[in-house]
């Protein structure tokens, strides 16, 4: 068997979206303007459970997106050069977001 | 009765380099089926068209084709259901001056071709070989190695309720070639074959159910299904083909995770 994993992943991951977007919105958008100061947003995203939060989401996102477009060149590019390289470049720019977004997150 | 025009996709591997459309009109009650016309369009106008056909009940499978864009039995399909093409529509156009005059005397235009995704042999006949071929790689017969009871192996009405929709698949390819994933990868084992591996997954008395799913649940097999429903709308005998798809998902989500 192949491929269960990855499409279970999938699933996983694209539920752990939708509950990660909606408390980004509750605490960007429907907290008030006073929780999106400079300061407070300083002191929430050096706070651990924020952190691991943060990467999660992060995971979550790039697993999310990545396999989808690694499915779509996969089943859509037939030519197979053109088709390895788009594999590679999605694997190239996967690991610089991943790699970004983790300096990002641990900056503070 | 009334005129209606049948524009068909139609290519003879010894003239033709290319499929060419040819239009024929001819009188039609409402009622009838678009085999009906087809058989009278061989009768009376041309013996050349090539199709397939049958039982003309529903039940053989052989005369799948494209009807107005959609993937249906022409023998289950009423001309009064078939949603008609205007003469003037766009996609009825660059026609011969006869044939528009034809064209826009009649009540519209059926627009007939062959199943898509599949090689063309002549007219309207594919090759179901490409088809038939994934149907063998599901292991579509029954595997039961224990001794046979005296009479037959029984099953229960429940159990057989279980496999009852997967049990009225006539193979006619309606739904692998209407299939978005099976056109772009024709490696993809389709969901004809899938909904054939459930059909003795789900039977109580098959005893192979990790061999199949072991073949039904690889890249090109249940993971290129991406829940398009377009199987579910093109078959002609209603089976809910992606439901059946996505419990072949969960049991071999629930297998791996069994062994391990």
């Amino acid at each position: 068997m192949k491929g269960v994993a990855g499409w279970l992943f999938q699933r996983v991951t694209g539920v752990l979206l939708v509950a990660g977007l909606l408390l980004h919105f509750l605490v960007m958008h429907f907290s008030g303007p006073e929780k999106i100061a400079h300061t407070v947003v300083l002191e929430r995203i050096s706070n651990p459970w924020w952190k691991t939060f943060d990467v999660l989401f992060l995971s979550s996102v790039i697993y999310h997106g990545f396999n989808g477009m690694w499915g779509l060149a996969e089943e859509y590019i037939r030519p197979e050069g053109l088709r390895r390289a788009a594999k590679a470049s999605l694997l190239v720019m996967a690991a610089v977001l991943y790699a970004v977004g983790i300096y990002i997150v641990t900056l503070r | 009765m009334e005129n209606y025009v049948y524009r068909i996709r139609r290519f003879d591997p010894e003239k033709d380099a290319e499929p060419r459309w040819e239009d024929f009109c001819i009188a039609m009650r409402p009622t009838e089926r678009v085999l009906d016309g087809l058989i009278r369009i061989k009768d009376t106008l041309d013996g050349s068209l090539t199709f397939r056909r049958s039982c003309l009940h529903g039940i053989c499978g052989s005369c799948a084709m494209k009807i107005n864009g959609r993937n249906a039995l022409a023998c289950q399909t009423l001309i009064k259901d078939v949603p008609l093409l205007t003469p003037s529509s766009p996609s009825c156009g660059h026609r011969g001056a006869a044939e528009k005059a034809a064209a826009a005397v009649s009540k519209g235009v059926i627009v007939v071709e062959p199943l898509p995704a599949l090689p063309v042999i002549k007219d309207l006949v594919v090759d179901m070989d490409p088809f038939f071929g994934k149907n063998r790689l599901v292991l579509p017969y029954l595997i039961n190695n224990e001794p046979p009871p005296e009479r037959e192996r029984l099953q229960s009405p429940e159990d057989q309720h279980k496999i009852l929709q997967s049990i009225t698949c006539i193979m006619c390819g309606c739904c692998t070639s209407s299939c978005p994933s099976y056109w772009a990868d024709k490696e993809y084992l389709g969901p004809a074959a899938l909904v054939k591996a459930y059909r003795f997954i789900g039977d109580t008395r098959d005893r192979a159910t990790e061999e199949r799913l072991e073949k039904v649940a690889q890249i090109q097999g249940v993971w290129r299904c991406h829940s398009i429903y377009n199987c579910v709308e093109a078959c002609p005998k209603e089976i809910d083909i992606t439901d059946h798809i996505s419990k072949l998902k969960r049991l071999a989500v629930k297998k791996r995770w069994k062994r391990s």
